[in-house]
């Protein structure tokens, strides 16, 4: 059991009126979770994942695990393993004392060590390395014997601090795989932070997005790409990033009618506004679309197209990414590998309007015009 | 106008051969991109076209005439680096007016002022040019940088990863922008980065560098479906191919490749028959692996567990275990799998490659 709960959290420098670095952050990370903190350098993430190591003091808030309160107990007394900060191997051992050390501190019988050696080496796939000294290894490996000596005490909860941003990116992809596969295995509350959107999508259970010392939002993968809460959440969520552009709604007698953009009128509208939207559609709006939705042609499909320059194309192996000027706007749009565009093409670009997400463009709040507000699917 | 000819070029710091033999045409008005990992001696190269480091034997030529006859002025190469250095006292203007007010050009202010305005266009910082860098983003930073380097119109733009400090959102930003700034500046652009992606998405074409030595030069297309050899096929694609080891054996005068209870046939051709009984690899791209979980209806197919499998937006990498190989599998988020579980991996026999273990030499690419 390791369930962690940060209520109203915060973390301020200096005294009453200093600067927030964690800003009454309140979540509650489950039992066998795989939570990620995931936000742009500076947002508030490690600042919270080293309160909950207890390496940061708590300036405000509570922090419980499994109901009883820590703000207070040393980090030892925490029973949470923090992963590979940095390596910190013991240069003199060869990697097999380096992993039993945490276990005879603990003064564990030689059986257990061995059976559990045996065990850990497997999982990480270092057995064949127990014998090397640390500066024998690669930093890959090296990783790999520091995460096995942070699983092999079995702690109640592990913390990462972006446990692969210095390793190349076949290392990365491979210990990638290898911490998803330890926690499926172990299922042991795990926290880790990353600034890398496609790192968090690929192993979290839910991601807490957040920016400028403030939680934006919490979800599984899914919810946080296919249903941000802001715009902040659609624009960091996603690769490439969604387009955003400044449009305004069209009523026709009471109803919303169409969506223009800059004059234009660029997607209709299938159903009727609800009436507690109205207000919102005084306030400047916009819409955000992601490239893969955005569709087009050489000719003039529907009357909602509107014409585009192309601007550049960049054919990266697997995808292609085309960017085209849309009045005073860019937009990226993103097509099957090895398309051949013209400079001089005529583009018409279709907005789905099933596809298009709208924020206020003053708080940056999603908005759900009512017509529009049904399941997504990205 | 500017084109570089490299010739026999050799670098060595002490006993250290930074660069060996290096054979290289760069034509005017070229994107040219270099490839590598950090310690390739991309830098190294660049430093030499500069002028900076001289070469210990071999030749470079710019338009025809060895750079070490020229002065930096004949030279007339602009460098971009990782880290901008802009002036913090001065506002973006200033920064990106400096190299113009330099006493030699004697520019009058209002072709200054043209200058500076047109390049701030093209780059999208004309908003700013009133700001200090200590106000800017790291984006827009680089951009002047970029700027400033830009109204110098220099023969040759010569960039040393100008994009590696920034967050991959930004980066995938200004990658645009270089590539839409580059259609409005005829200049002969030498980039070095260790980012395949911006290799592929920018150069006219791509020279992989490895350890000092060329091992390809190409256009992207190229290099990426028609790699010389492991190396350069290792180096372009995330998640990166996978690799299995084997042997190339005869099976009823099939040429087969060969691993365990594994027989995969190979396409009739002269050079594979040289290999018959050696050690090859085999190289899958992860985009091209379908996983499937009954035995599939095509001999192109290995049998493995399921590792892991991690969604990452539209996509799922599916990592399985193929004896004691890891490989990665890209394709549509639909089927979940279990820990464990086995699967077949399936693929099209034009998108298989082959390698010489030994030499690494490629002995079949995607379409042979």
């Amino acid at each position: 059991m390791a369930e962690i709960i940060l209520d109203q959290l915060s973390k301020r420098y200096g005294k009453k009126h200093g600067p927030c670095a964690v800003k009454d952050l309140s979540l509650r990370i489950r039992d066998r979770e795989f939570m990620v903190f995931l936000g742009p350098s500076g947002c508030g993430k490690t600042t919270t994942l080293r309160m909950i190591a207890g390496l940061e003091e708590i300036t405000g808030g509570n922090l419980t695990f499994d109901g009883k309160p820590i703000n207070d107990l040393p980090p030892q007394a925490r029973d949470i393993a923090m992963a590979f900060e940095n390596y910190a191997l013991y240069p003199t051992l060869a990697v097999r004392d380096n992993i039993e050390f945490p276990l005879k501190i603990r003064r564990w019988p030689h059986s257990r060590i061995d059976e559990k050696i045996e065990w850990v080496a497997g999982a990480v796939q270092i057995t064949d390395i127990l014998h090397r000294r640390p500066f024998e290894l690669s930093g890959g490996q090296q990783q790999r014997v520091s995460l096995a000596r942070a699983i092999v005490r079995e702690p109640k909860a592990f913390l990462f601090d972006e446990p692969l941003s210095h390793l190349d990116m076949k290392q990365r992809q491979v210990m990638r795989a290898l911490i998803k596969r330890i926690h499926s295995q172990l299922r042991k509350t795990t926290v880790y932070v990353t600034h890398d959107q496609n790192e968090a999508m690929a192993l979290a259970d839910r991601i807490a997005v957040m920016h400028q010392a403030e939680l934006q939002q919490v979800g599984t993968p899914e919810e946080v790409l296919n249903n941000p809460a802001n715009a902040f959440v659609a624009g960091f969520i996603g690769e490439p990033a969604m387009n955003f552009l400044d449009v305004e709604v069209g009523m026709k007698s009471g109803r919303a009618a169409w969506i223009s953009h800059a004059g234009n009128r660029l997607a209709d509208l299938p159903g009727a506004l609800d009436p507690a939207c109205h207000h919102l559609l005084s306030a400047p709006l916009q819409a955000g679309i992601r490239p893969h939705r955005i569709e087009f042609s050489e000719t003039r499909m529907r009357a909602t197209d509107l014409a585009a320059e192309i601007s550049t194309y960049e054919s990266l192996g697997e995808r292609g990414i085309l960017t085209v000027r849309l009045r005073s706007q860019d937009l990226t749009i993103l097509t099957l590998p090895e398309q051949t565009f013209r400079k001089a093409q005529p583009l018409w670009i279709h907005f789905p309007p099933e596809h298009l997400y709208f924020f206020s463009k003053d708080s940056g709040k999603r908005l759900h015009p009512d017509p529009l507000d049904r399941k997504r699917t990205g | 106008m500017a084109d570089i000819v490299f010739r026999d070029v050799r670098k060595c710091y002490g006993d250290h051969e930074a660069i060996r033999d290096l054979n290289l045409e760069i034509r005017d008005r070229e994107f040219f991109v270099i490839l590598g990992e950090s310690g390739a001696g991309k830098t190294t190269t660049l430093k030499m076209i500069a002028g900076v480091e001289p070469v210990t034997s071999g030749e470079i030529l710019l338009n025809g005439r060895t750079i070490r006859s020229l002065t930096p002025e004949e030279r007339d190469c602009a460098m971009v680096f990782e880290t901008y250095a802009l002036y913090p006292h001065l506002s973006v203007y200033e920064n990106i007016a400096f190299p113009l007010r330099a006493p030699k050009r004697r520019m009058p202010a209002d072709r200054i002022d043209q200058t500076v305005l047109r390049v701030a266009r093209v780059l999208g910082i004309d908003r700013f040019l009133h700001r200090r860098p200590a106000e800017l983003s790291g984006g827009q930073r680089q951009r002047v940088a970029l700027g400033r380097a830009l109204v110098r119109q220099p023969a040759v733009f010569l960039m040393d990863e100008p994009l590696s400090h920034l967050d991959a959102r930004l980066r995938n930003e200004m990658r645009t922008e270089i590539k839409a700034m580059r259609e409005s500046f005829g200049t002969t652009i030498v980039y070095v980065t260790h980012d395949y992606s911006e290799a592929l998405a920018l150069g006219d074409r791509i020279a992989i560098l490895h350890r000092g030595r060329i091992e390809q030069v190409g256009t992207p297309s190229e290099v990426f479906r028609r790699p010389l050899n492991r190396l350069v096929a290792e180096s372009l694609g995330d998640p990166p191919m996978n690799f299995l080891k084997g042997t190339i054996t005869l099976d009823q005068s099939q040429s087969v490749f060969a691993r365990g209870d594994w027989r995969i046939p190979l396409p009739e051709s002269l050079r594979l028959r040289e290999y018959v009984g050696k050690e090859i690899v085999l190289g899958l791209r992860p985009q091209h692996i379908r996983l499937e979980r009954n035995r599939p209806d095509t001999p192109y197919n290995l049998h493995s567990k399921l590792f892991v499998q991690e969604l990452t937006g539209e996509h799922t990498v599916t990592s399985v275990t193929v004896g004691d190989c890891l490989f990665m599998a890209l394709g549509k988020a639909d089927t979940a799998y279990s820990l464990d579980e086995p699967l077949y991996l399936a693929w099209d026999p034009e998108h298989m490659y082959l390698f010489s273990e030994d030499t690494g030499e490629a002995l079949l690419a995607e379409g042979d």
